[in-house]
């Protein structure tokens, strides 16, 4: 992996998917950043002689509101964007916590192995079997429908997915020849983890992460949409809202909707992208 | 068929009627009748199946296990009450009951059809009504009607037909509690257990359970030994469709006779479509956003007020109703004695909200939170989002929270909703101030306020028999609590449906919907 990122960046020049990907990926990130700055209304603003106006290419709409307003008359561009805030942030936010979780305990599972694998491990198959939507309901029927609970539930359970991984990665590098030799001369563990087996997790970790990230967004939408996250500014809460008007005013529900398939569909090109281009051989790994 | 009013003609039964047709032959009330019943003609006007859309889930079926709408509008198929409402002119009148009237000292006195047979065959007299009422009572049963009912005092049976209710006070609208106090048979309701009969009812009805799947769907089929007219329809299907969407595209793609609470935005497009036309009835559900007083700062009356000239109930109206609702000033709807007409609605005054905040001492404003169950009312996500946006104009910051239908009800009846929480009320269909005051205020099992003074005003309002008397108490109530305002007052909404053009039921003001006059018009 010498000539590692001079040849992802080959790769990804090669790949219009993942260039599509990481451009809608870059966008979000900026409108989530800039929001304030880029939304053309306060998201939350009733313009109420305005209600349920179409976007603009329709009849009957204009560019004062481009992809049309909400039964309140809110802009939904606006409400997209700042909505984007709740749906990624949280997303991101939880996979954070279940990447931090996930690496610290795959990594003393694979590398001390014994009864403390053997425990983590149970606890992760144990984890694999709850639904992932009934433990966050649980959760928030228990503590309380709040952004951060949902964060937590994300952490909790989504730490299992980069544990695996971690740990099947470990079992590997930990009997390599520089592994060994760093045991001989009498490097700690934290240190032969830190210096030996973390960099060489980066790459499957970072895409194991990317790949969630689509995956807790639909969670989250999914949580908003049953209007149990505490936040009414989601893509899910405006889907939920708008789904009742898809008769008449199809926008308020459906362009939050594209929103999130963009969104996930991006996530997961960049993850695939990654996966393929970390590690060559996966691909052409016959499928069966 | 022109036997649609046939129910009307009270007095006599389709048998003896036809028994008996030369010696009334001549009277008003039997010229409804069309003696002869069921022609070849007839059969052709049958609708084989009517579907009729609920809006909100149906779990339970024993009449005394709950008081939610969907249940009490389905229960009503297949149980008979004493007195029901006229289908035109909304009054009470006799049913099962041939007559009822008030005796004197505090006792009502309701004599019952002859010839009425349960589902099971059994026979239905003074007994029947006695046990419902005992049962309906009971601390056991733990009915959620059994508060309401505590001042009957004794149940007395004077012979077969006749039974008399003796009550601790004249109790003057104990008749209108009656069109959704449902007769049981007695056998059937004794021997089996709680579980059991929440998913078999038995009644005396028009129709009879065929299967019941709780929150999914309810079917029933004609009743053909019905004492009253036998139903033009063969089989009712009642299945539960909680999204607004789906019961409006089922009723344009001809599903469903009866779509109950479509979106009012869809209005236009069911009467354009040419199977389907939409129904509106002012009734008797009022809309409202509560306060616990006993969550901070909703026990200072200046907070409570304050919030009510911040919220602009007429544009509400305006925008999510179409107009179609009325504005209220108090606790009672116009369709209620003893409404208050001189009291007027709270003017929309944000500068007002702002000063009476200040003085309560939040000069900018506080945070709190609205629970809600959007399908209780009309519009009830849009009403309560433009409601939070109005309060933050006076820089009051509410969260909106959304709860299912059984556990805001248990927040409610155990007095931990809110600090508010949205509500809609429709009065146990009793047309009678003392179901919305008994309720809502004070000791009320759907209370959260400490009101005492309405407590006293509705034990007033049940002791004396004489209306206007009556109308004065409740109008003083409505001053109070105009004046105290432990609600945002909101408005009443209409009833409305989507009917398919097929068959002639129109939307009723008590939001029942009976089926047995229920005509094949295409």
């Amino acid at each position: 992996m010498e000539t590692g990122f001079a040849r992802i960046w080959q790769e990804f020049r090669g790949n219009r998917l993942a260039q599509f990907g990481a451009l809608f990926v870059t966008v979000l990130v900026v409108t989530v950043v800039f929001a304030s700055e880029i939304a053309p209304h306060d998201p939350t603003k009733f313009h109420l002689p305005e209600r349920n106006q179409p976007p603009v290419f329709l009849e009957g709409g204009d560019w004062v509101f481009p992809l049309g307003t909400d039964a309140h008359g809110r802009d939904v561009l606006s409400r997209i964007i700042y909505g984007a805030r709740t749906s990624l942030g949280t997303a991101a936010a939880g996979v954070t916590i279940a990447v931090i979780v996930g690496v610290t305990l795959g990594l003393i599972a694979g590398y001390f192995g014994g009864v403390l694998d053997t425990l983590i491990m149970r606890f992760v198959d144990i984890l694999l079997s709850i639904p992932l939507i009934l433990l966050a309901l649980l959760v928030i029927a228990v503590l309380g429908p709040k952004i951060i609970n949902i964060i937590l539930v994300m952490g909790a359970a989504g730490w299992i997915w980069h544990a695996r991984i971690v740990r099947g990665n470990v079992l590997r590098i930990r009997e390599e020849q520089f592994v060994l030799a760093a045991v001989n001369v009498g490097t700690s563990h934290f240190g032969i983890m830190r210096r030996h087996l973390l960099p060489n997790l980066l790459a499957p970790v970072l895409v194991t992460a990317t790949m969630q990230i689509g995956f807790m967004v639909i969670l989250e939408s999914g949580l908003s949409f049953f209007g149990i996250t505490g936040s009414s500014l989601s893509w899910g809460w405006d889907i939920s809202a708008g789904r009742k008007y898809l008769g008449t005013a199809w926008w308020i529900a459906s362009f939050p909707g594209f929103a999130i398939f963009f969104t996930v569909l991006s996530f997961n090109m960049i993850g695939d992208f990654l996966r393929d281009a970390i590690d060559p051989h996966s691909r052409h790994t016959p499928v069966g | 068929m022109s036997t649609s009013s046939s129910k009307l003609g009270r007095g006599i039964t389709r048998r003896n009627f036809v028994r008996t047709t030369g010696a009334i032959g001549a009277s008003a009330i039997a010229s409804n009748f069309l003696p002869g019943a069921r022609s070849a003609s007839a059969a052709e006007k049958e609708f084989d199946l009517f579907r009729v859309a609920m809006w909100s889930g149906m779990p339970n079926l024993d009449p005394d296990q709950n008081a939610i709408r969907t249940c009490l509008i389905t229960q009503n198929w297949i149980f008979d009450p004493l007195v029901w409402r006229d289908k035109d002119s909304n009054e009470l009148k006799p049913y099962l009951a041939e007559e009822y009237s008030f005796i004197g000292k505090n006792t009502w006195r309701f004599r019952i059809r002859e010839g009425v047979k349960f589902h099971n065959g059994k026979p239905l007299t003074a007994n029947s009504v006695k046990f419902s009422m005992e049962r309906r009572m009971s601390e056991k049963m733990a009915s959620p009607h059994r508060k309401t009912f505590l001042d009957i005092a004794e149940i007395n049976v004077v012979n077969q037909y006749t039974v008399d209710f003796v009550c601790k006070n004249p109790f003057p609208m104990l008749p209108a509690y009656f069109p959704i106090f449902a007769i049981m048979e007695e056998g059937y309701y004794s021997e089996n257990a709680k579980e059991h009969l929440a998913l078999n009812p038995l009644g005396s009805g028009p129709f009879r359970l065929t299967e019941f799947k709780p929150d999914d769907i309810l079917r029933v089929e004609r009743n053909d030994d019905y004492w009253g007219m036998v139903p033009p329809i063969k089989k009712i299907e009642a299945p539960v469709v909680l999204e607004d969407a789906t019961r409006v595209a089922s009723l344009l793609a001809g599903d469903l006779h009866i779509s109950p609470r479509p979106t009012i935005e869809d209005f236009p497009r069911i009467n354009a479509s040419g199977n389907a036309k939409v129904d509106v009835k002012i009734g008797n559900r009022i809309v409202l956003s509560a306060f616990n007083y006993a969550m901070e700062p909703f026990n200072n009356k200046k907070v409570r007020q304050a919030l009510n000239y911040a919220v602009n109930q007429e544009e509400i109206n305006e925008i999510y109703l179409k107009g179609s609702g009325e504005i209220m000033a108090s606790a009672l709807p116009s369709t209620v004695p003893g409404h208050h007409p001189g009291l007027k609605p709270y003017p929309y005054d944000p500068a007002m909200a702002k000063s009476l905040l200040k003085e309560a001492g939040f000069p900018n404003g506080f945070k709190t939170r609205i629970e809600v169950v959007p399908p209780w009312m009309v519009a009830g996500n849009e009403v309560t989002e433009a409601l939070i946006n109005y309060l933050r104009e006076v820089g009051v910051q509410a969260e909106m929270q959304v709860y299912d239908a059984g556990t805001m009800g248990g927040r409610i009846t155990s007095r931990k909703a809110g600090p508010m929480y949205m509500l809609s009320w429709g009065g146990n269909s009793t047309f009678d101030a003392d179901s919305y005051l008994q309720a809502l205020f004070g000791q009320g099992a759907w209370s959260c306020n400490d009101m005492p003074e309405i407590d006293e005003l509705v034990a007033q309002g049940r002791a004396t028999a004489v209306h206007e008397e009556r109308v004065g108490i409740y109008q003083k109530a409505c001053e109070i609590i105009h004046d105290e305002a432990p609600w945002v007052f909101l408005h009443l909404q209409p009833n409305t449906y989507g009917v398919s053009l097929d068959h002639d039921w129109k939307a009723r003001p008590d939001e029942m919907i009976p089926l047995w006059y229920v005509n094949k018009t295409a």
